[in-house]
């Protein structure tokens, strides 16, 4: 049977224990009314006429937002409280689309619409809840808990102090004791939310494998918001003012917030976090330089050549062009240093192996130690799926856990795990590189492992032998040979006295034959030992003479045909030990004997009704009939429940 | 004499036992092992002890270590250790020590001569089996300037044989024996020696040693 072919990948293990309830409604719930909300600004937009550009921010935004209280539905599925948060984030988003809107048709269409100054005095500081509602999404990321007891009050402060800019705020004249309160609370506030962002730096650094991974995910957002600046600031060096491409990065950043936490919660499995921050980073400096350099190329020569000259302009591409090529390259390289050690170590350590494997130098074996050292992960460990053995082992045998594993997998099989605190992404890549070295580690594990087994069984063997011969050695000194002896001592008394009569000689000589029968009786009987002669009339002969001297009934069904000597000699071993076995000790009434015989194999079938719970144990008569069937290539099974009688059944290979 | 025997085999024990007795002499008792051997000896002061190498507990070399014992306790005690096979190192090591014999069960069928064996044992000489000798002989390189004779005779002094004892073998007179016997010890640098088991144990030492 190939083990490969029907066993699962293993170690997809998810660890989110926080699935509560309430949190899952209350995300749809966020989710409906950010529906409603969107639906409601669709409504004005539709009855009422605005401008253009309203109808293009609300169409964007609520859609993001929307689309972001979706993305928290799923999420809460996972981590509801992360969920929750999240479409809260959407639901704000869409709910400052939808205030836009009402505020536009207000204006275009004036007296359409209910309002109050004091309403929009209240709506006016709602937009602090966006932030307040990211701060407490990057709070409680990934695992739906804060990082340690001591941020406990951060959420409850953030969200009393939003309310009370809320309050505060509606009121455009304050007594001045209020306002230095309201700036205050509003200082405070923003102090708690950057407090948030360095959350996630403690919670890094105290992060291993999956978390860890997550956070990255998250930091990726905020490398786009890095760079947003650097955008903004060249796009007016070149056009001298910030346009769509500072909106398009600008949409861009705001959405790669909900993305990078969807990644992280849902899929940060399924790709490698750091490839995609080190290719990230890769092109944002590339992009950086190139925009640079076109916008200095662009200035230049545009003294010479006059602004907007279509001339310029394709020369600073040219420019661009020239300088992108060897940049990228070499970017690569210095930021995967940098920013992308574990994988491309242990790639590098891969590689170095087989390197020396191939010049003799090392033994795939090694590929554990290796990648322990490139990953500087000490539990890191290779499984391999050997068959025979109980779960993954290594290559000493030992068994290796699944947690925090991935499956390595070749030939659409697995074949062995990798398992360790480097995280599911980066052991992905490691197993798909190493899956050729596991293999060649697992079949020579595999082989060792028969080999032992034979090695084994061949000292048994030997073993068995000796003990055999040390018997028969016992056997003929203490029995024939003693006889003989006596013998002969009683003919040379004969002899002494045969002339003066005083001895009965005729007795002495008769009981000296008798001496003898008896010393040639016990002659065969050790020579039937090592091959029973009865063999020579068939096993169903052989076995008879076995079973007629046994109290207990046994029926022979043996099938017609000669088997060669070699196959009739172990046939009758394994029958008359099963038997004799079950005569002493399994209290049975009756005894099956089957012999059967195909073009492939002959099957033995010993079975009793007897006690069962027969265990072969070492050095007994079952083991040494495993060995002696093992010799012939055959193999031996037992199959003996306690109550319910012994099957015992040999299977001799007999094919050309 | 004065026999006890030490013998696991009942069969084997009676047959030596009227072997003995129908030879003349006393057999004053009889053990199935090696501790009920040590009691028997003790309680009947025998002269001579004729014991199974491989007895009950062991079934090992029970015979062997019991014999040890006794020479230590009784040293004027002659013994004989009969054994199913030949086992060079500790017999030449034991006969060496004189008023001791080492010999193969199949020898009592040789009754004369097995008696004979006995007798020396019991007078302080030793008797070591012609199988053991000729092994201890099988090595040529020393022996190579003895004469065919000279080896047949060295052969019979290993056994413990008296110069009267090897004429009777050999068909030799005494004066011939003792020519023989003077050559081979010049030959083979060993100093002659008249009382007999010293010089069977010079002999021994010669070809025990390695």
């Amino acid at each position: 049977m190939d083990l490969r072919a029907d066993s699962e990948p293993l170690g997809q293990v998810r660890t989110y224990s926080d699935v509560m309830r309430w949190p899952r409604w209350a995300t749809l719930g966020t989710f409906l009314l950010a529906l409603a909300m969107l639906a409601g600004g669709g409504w004005l937009l539709l009855t009422h006429s605005a401008g253009q550009h309203t109808v293009r921010n609300f169409l964007a935004l609520g859609s993001v937002g929307t689309a972001i209280a979706l993305l928290g539905v799923v999420i809460s599925r996972k981590v509801s409280l992360v969920g929750l948060l999240l479409a809260w984030v959407g639901a704000v988003t869409t709910f400052l689309a939808g205030r836009e809107v009402y505020y536009a048709v207000a204006v275009a269409d004036p007296g359409s619409l209910p309002l109050d100054s004091r309403v929009v005095a209240f709506l006016d500081e709602s937009g602090w809840w966006l932030f307040i509602a990211v701060a407490l999404v990057l709070l409680h990321f990934p695992n739906g808990r804060l990082p340690s007891k001591r941020w406990q009050p951060v959420p409850i402060l953030l969200v009393v102090l939003g309310l009370a800019q809320q309050a505060l705020g509606a009121f455009a004249t304050l007594p001045l004791a209020m306002r230095v309160l309201r700036e205050t609370a509003f200082g405070l506030m923003i102090l708690l939310v950057l407090s948030a962002g360095i959350s996630l730096f403690v919670r890094f650094r105290h992060s291993t494998g999956q978390e860890r991974a997550q956070l990255k995910w998250l930091a990726l957002a905020g490398l786009a918001a890095v760079v947003y600046p650097f955008v903004c600031l060249t796009e007016i060096l070149v056009t001298g003012e910030t346009g769509q491409v500072s909106t398009a990065f600008g949409i861009a950043t705001l959405i790669a917030l909900p993305a990078s936490v969807a990644v992280a919660m849902l899929r940060h499995d399924l790709y490698d976090v750091d490839r995609v921050i080190a290719d990230t980073v890769t092109y944002a400096i590339v992009m950086v330089v190139l925009l640079g350099t076109y916008a200095v190329a662009a200035l230049t020569l545009g003294l010479f050549l006059g602004r907007g000259s279509a001339t310029a302009a394709a020369a600073a591409t040219a420019v661009c062009a020239l300088a992108l090529a060897p940049l990228r390259a070499r970017l690569q390289r210095t930021v995967d240093r940098r920013l992308y050690p574990p994988r491309r170590a242990a790639l590098l350590a891969i590689e170095e192996l087989q390197k020396r494997i191939h010049t003799e130098q090392a033994q795939p074996e090694e590929l554990e130690k290796s990648l322990q050292t490139a990953l500087r992960d000490p539990t890191l460990r290779v499984g391999l799926l050997v068959p025979g053995a109980a779960g993954f082992i290594d290559v000493e045998g030992r068994p290796v856990g699944t947690t925090n594993g991935v499956p390595v997998m070749l030939g659409g099989g697995q074949i062995g795990m990798l398992v360790g605190d480097s995280g599911p992404a980066v052991l992905r890549a490691v197993a798909t590189s190493a899956a050729s070295l596991v293999e060649v580690s697992r079949l020579r594990a595999e082989l060792a492992g028969a080999l032992r087994e034979v090695e084994a069984s061949r000292t048994r063997l030997v073993q068995a032998g000796d003990q055999e011969r040390r018997r028969l050695e016992r056997d003929l000194h203490d029995g024939a040979q003693q006889r003989l002896v006596s013998l002969g001592m009683a003919m040379r008394l004969a002899q002494r006295h045969l002339d003066d009569g005083t001895v009965d000689v005729n007795g002495l000589l008769d009981q000296g034959v008798a001496e003898l029968a008896t010393a040639i009786a016990e002659l065969r009987q050790i020579a039937h030992g090592l091959r029973p002669t009865s063999l020579d009339d068939g096993l169903h002969a052989a076995l008879t003479a076995i079973t007629q001297t046994l109290p207990i009934p046994v029926q022979l069904h043996i099938g017609p045909g000669d088997l060669p000597d070699d196959l009739a000699t172990t046939a009758y071993f394994v029958a008359a030990e099963a038997v004799t076995n079950a005569a002493k000790y399994s209290r049975a009434t009756s005894i099956a004997v089957r012999v059967a015989q195909s073009a492939d194999d002959v099957r033995i079938r010993v079975e009793d009704d007897g006690c069962g719970g027969a265990t072969p144990r070492p050095g007994s008569g079952l083991s040494g009939l495993v060995d002696r069937v093992a010799a012939v290539g055959g193999s031996l099974s037992m199959n003996s429940p306690a109550g319910r009688g012994t099957t015992i059944e040999a299977v001799l290979p007999c094919g050309s | 004499m004065r026999i006890v025997i030490g013998e696991d085999s009942a069969l084997f024990r009676e047959g030596l036992a009227r072997l003995l007795e129908d030879a003349g002499h006393q057999v004053v008792g009889r053990a199935g092992d090696a501790e009920s051997l040590l009691t028997v000896v003790a309680e009947t002061e025998p002269e001579l002890a004729v014991i199974d190498i491989r007895m009950p507990p062991d079934h090992t070399d029970d015979g062997a270590r019991a014999a040890r014992k006794l020479r230590a306790s009784y040293p004027r005690l002659g013994i004989v250790l009969l054994s199913q096979h030949v086992e060079t190192r500790h017999s030449v090591e034991l006969v060496s020590s004189g008023g001791f014999g080492y010999l193969l069960k199949d020898r009592v069928l040789d009754v004369d001569q097995f008696l004979d064996a006995l007798t020396r044992v019991a007078a302080g000489g030793s008797a070591l089996d012609p199988e053991v000798v000729g092994r201890l002989l099988g090595r040529p390189d020393r022996l190579a300037a003895l004469t065919p004779r000279e080896k047949e005779v060295l052969g019979l002094m290993a056994e413990g044989c008296t110069n009267v004892g090897i004429g009777r073998r050999l068909w030799l007179n005494e004066r011939t024996v003792e020519t023989h016997v003077g050559s081979i010890m010049a030959k083979l640098g060993l100093i002659s020696n008249a009382e007999d088991h010293r010089r069977v144990l010079a002999v021994l030492a010669y070809l025990g040693q390695n």
